[in-house]
């Protein structure tokens, strides 16, 4: 038996909507309806079964809620510690209070972009895609509905009729209709693509790895015109652009150190270099806190030389307080060294005043004789 | 099927069939350009040209072609970035905000509004991406692994969120807008006579069919779409107000930017939506759709949102009396009665005073006035960006560095040429896109039509 293919046609919302009323009183079910707006309660006459991509939009907040958290925790925590700014922000939670604008940020980022690549793919929207309606005028001011019938098709037509369709159309489907083909892209154009991704594939590949930039775009932008601030200038002082300041300028708030930054320097400070400061639990206490930012993302919480940068393997060659090759250091030596830094470590003295640097020296007296 | 009450003025005026909105909107896409079209489009297009010279310029010379000075270092790059970033919350806040609060009046001028919302972001866009000076490594901004020799991005800093949250804004109104676009694109398509045009739509409308189960879907999606932009839109300017309000600038540093900042944007974008809606139901014939009561309405949200931004304007001056901080008083003595004066009257008068004129109902129902108006507050939110920026850093705590700052021909330049890009988007936009959400009108059309309430009156 030859299945037929019957559509009604309406123009208006609301005598469509007692028509599928009608259809569907009957015990039959219409098998789509297509309208140029949404028609409001159409769904739930036709019985259609609620949506649930809300839902699936809630799911998706939550994957790019953790995404952000977990973005946030390994860069800033993880991966590469950093310290910004003197804050004591080497644990998530303490840092967390800037990143909430990135969590909320790509929370509606990923619920908004895959809800609506979902939307996409469920209705088999694409450009290009075949499945348009079979009527043009249902996009303009006409309604249709579409049976699938086996058999006998003159019951559906006297109900679609009475119920208010200017038209009635039966058709023969010769062959199953494929309106719904997934991928239906025309040969020609689809060899385009892959003939550009092929293109574009092969510009990545090259015998030997790249190491300097194929071209300098703007040269300018790189290399100054004028004279760089410390570079070399035939007229300056010193054939120096930067100028010295007055023989013996001191910034305000500054304490000059004058033991010399060399083995003797060291020397010096390790046997003779006394710490000005009381030694007492307010001042270890304020340079524990001062450690815990600025020292242990390589000397580790404990002093043992096992800060994350270490255990990341981002920096090597830091040694435990502890350590035999520092047989016995002293608050003065390790003043020098946050000082002047030594070898791999840099100096810190741009970032901790004199006495904050005695206050972590204390410090790390203290972490040396729990690790012994 | 509910109606509404006689009372309410009917949203859409004449004799509408729902064939008649299809030919309605589908007419500026079908239709020749006019006269008036092609002369602001070659006058958009001589500005956008003289904006890429502009540009060129600043990416070959260097930022040292800009009036900047090692006192003011941020100038008018950062005030058309913000000023072009406020503009677009009009449209967010038009399409999402009243999605959410049901109100019916946002359907006839919400897919423009939109589409103002995405060109405008272009445009602010363009300068943060110039003033990188090689906007060539512009990504890297993104968080890329660390191969290149620097660290990772720095979460903690607020240009970052500024990355993530106009990003995010760009994206997710592009495609909120996208997905409205798409029925009204099959609407297009299926009236389409020539093969060409018939393609192109076909390719756009992704093969929409308006099935039941289609439609379903679409409206919970921009449902949740309006629930998503509407905290979007609040937090991208906030975020934007956050650049400032977290640096220790006096004048920047304040705990009121972020509402005072949403209220702004708000104020300019819905100005710019007159702005052009004025002149686009008047050249694509759409006075039916976009009524009176329309630009009423909007005048009244840039009566309130002009309010708010005055109020804030005051609360600054009161808190930097009382906070007894003497470097934030000066700063706000400094703008009001400073070099910039002038620059600070203009954003008084334009911003606070002139809004207030709307409580007239003849002066909020008066095309011409709100065209003018809308003008002006425009370029009263562009002062007020400049005022904060600019005169909060041109007396710094250093009285020697002092200085001022004039733009040169090619600030000028950019600027011009990012309005000259806008105007060449939004009028391609006009002449090739449904700028009414027809579909979406359709569903008042029995409501809220001027017709099908007369004809219930007599029932
Ligand atoms: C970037 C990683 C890094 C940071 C941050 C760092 N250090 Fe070091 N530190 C090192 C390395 C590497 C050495 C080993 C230097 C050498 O002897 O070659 C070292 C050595 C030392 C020593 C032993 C020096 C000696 O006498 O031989 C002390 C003490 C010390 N650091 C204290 C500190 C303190 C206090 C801070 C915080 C203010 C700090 N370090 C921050 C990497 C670091």
């Amino acid at each position: 038996m030859s299945k037929k293919l019957v559509h009604g046609l309406f123009d208006d919302d609301d005598i469509l909507m007692s028509g599928v009323k009608a259809v569907r009183q009957k015990g039959i079910d219409i098998d789509e309806v297509y309208t140029p707006f949404p028609v409001h309660g159409l769904d739930k006459a036709m019985g259609l079964k609620p949506t649930r991509i809300a839902s699936a939009a809630f799911i998706f907040g939550i994957i790019g809620f953790f995404f952000a958290i977990w973005l946030t925790w390994f860069m800033m925590i993880e991966d590469w510690p950093q310290n910004i700014g003197g804050k004591p922000s080497f644990t998530w939670l303490e840092n967390m209070p800037s990143f909430i604008p990135i969590m909320f940020e790509m929370t509606i980022f990923f619920t908004a972009h895959l809800m609506v690549t979902t939307y996409f793919f469920k209705n088999k929207l694409y450009p290009g895609s075949a499945g348009i309606n079979p009527d043009p005028r249902t996009t303009d001011d006409k309604f249709l509905m579409e049976f699938f019938v086996d058999g006998d098709t003159s019951n559906l037509e006297a109900i679609l009729k009475d119920s208010g369709a200017i038209e009635v159309t039966v058709k023969d489907i010769v062959e199953e209709e494929k309106r719904n083909l997934w991928f239906k892209l025309p040969p020609k154009s689809a060899s385009v693509v892959v003939i550009l991704l092929g293109l574009g594939l092969s510009s990545c590949s090259s015998d030997e790895p790249m190491r300097e930039p194929v071209s300098v775009y703007m040269p300018d932008m790189y290399h100054s015109v004028a004279y760089e601030p410390y570079s070399e200038d035939p007229n300056g002082i010193n054939s120096m652009e930067a100028r010295t300041p007055v023989d013996g300028t001191i910034k305000r708030g500054y304490v000059p150190y004058d033991i010399p930054n060399t083995n003797e320097g060291y020397q010096e400070a390790l046997m003779n270099l006394k710490s000005p400061i009381a030694s007492n639990d307010e001042n270890a206490k304020y340079g524990e806190e001062l450690y815990n930012i600025y020292c242990i993302s390589c000397h580790g919480i404990n002093g043992d030389g096992q800060g994350k940068l270490v255990q990341n393997e981002k920096f090597l060659g830091v040694p435990s307080y502890a350590a035999s090759r520092l047989p016995n250091i002293s608050e003065g030596s390790i003043f020098h060294v946050i000082t002047y830094g030594k070898n791999m470590m840099g100096s810190h003295a741009s970032q901790l005043t004199w006495d904050e640097r005695w206050k972590i020296s204390q410090h790390v007296l203290k972490l040396r004789s729990q690790l012994k | 099927m509910h109606y509404e009450s006689e009372i309410r003025e009917p949203l859409v005026l004449g004799n509408k069939s729902y064939s008649d909105v299809t030919r309605d909107v589908a007419a500026p896409v079908e239709g020749k350009a006019n006269k008036m079209w092609w002369f602001a489009f070659t006058l958009a297009t001589i500005a956008f040209l003289w904006g890429i010279g502009a540009m060129a310029i600043t990416i070959g010379e260097g930022i040292g072609s800009w009036g900047l000075n090692k006192t003011v270092g941020w100038a008018w790059d950062i005030t058309n970035f913000v000023w072009w970033v406020g503009i677009g919350h009009a449209g967010t806040l038009i399409s999402a905000v009243l999605l959410l609060f049901r109100q019916k009046w946002r359907m006839s001028i919400n897919r423009s509004a939109e589409a103002m919302t995405i060109f405008a972001v272009v445009q602010a866009a363009l300068f943060p991406l110039l003033h990188m000076g090689r906007p060539w490594l512009a990504y890297w901004v993104f968080p890329f692994p660390n191969n290149f020799g620097s660290l990772w991005v720095n979460f903690n800093s607020p240009l970052l969120w500024d990355v993530f949250a106009i990003s995010t804004y760009f994206s997710v109104s592009t495609v909120f807008w996208y997905v409205g676009l798409i029925p009204d694109f099959a609407m297009i398509r299926d009236r389409a006579v020539k093969p060409f045009q018939k393609h192109i739509y076909k390719i756009m409308s992704f093969g929409w069919s308006g099935k039941a189960k289609h439609w379903q879907r679409f409206e919970e999606v921009s449902l949740v779409l309006a629930g998503l932009a509407t905290p979007l839109v609040l937090s991208v300017h906030t975020i934007v107000s956050m650049d400032f309000a977290t640096s220790v600038i006096p004048g920047w540093h304040t705990t009121i930017f972020p509402p005072y900042f949403v209220a702004g944007a708000i104020f300019s974008g819905f100005a710019m939506v007159q702005t052009l809606l004025i002149i686009m139901r008047k050249v694509v014939n759409l006075e039916s759709y976009i009524t009176i009561q329309h630009i009423e309405m909007m005048n009244i949200v840039i009566m309130l949102t002009g309010s708010i931004v005055g109020v804030a304007y005051i609360t600054e001056l009161f808190m930097a009396w009382y906070s007894g901080v003497e470097y934030e008083q000066y700063a706000f003595l400094n703008r009001a009665t400073g070099p910039y004066w002038w620059a600070y009257l203009s954003m008084m008068t334009f911003n606070v005073v002139s809004p207030q004129l709307m409580w007239f109902k003849k002066l909020r129902t008066s095309i011409m006035f709100t065209f003018v108006l809308s003008i002006i507050v425009n370029v009263g939110m562009w002062f007020e960006r400049f005022v904060i920026i600019v005169t909060s850093l041109h007396r710094d705590y250093l009285p020697s560095s002092w200085s001022m700052f004039s733009p040169t021909y090619v600030d000028i330049g950019i600027f011009v040429g990012t309005i000259g890009f806008f105007f060449v988007l939004f009028l391609l936009y006009a002449r090739t896109f449904p700028v009414i959400a027809q579909a979406e009108l359709k569903t008042i059309l029995k409501s809220s039509g001027e017709s099908q309430k007369k004809l219930h009156k007599h029932e």
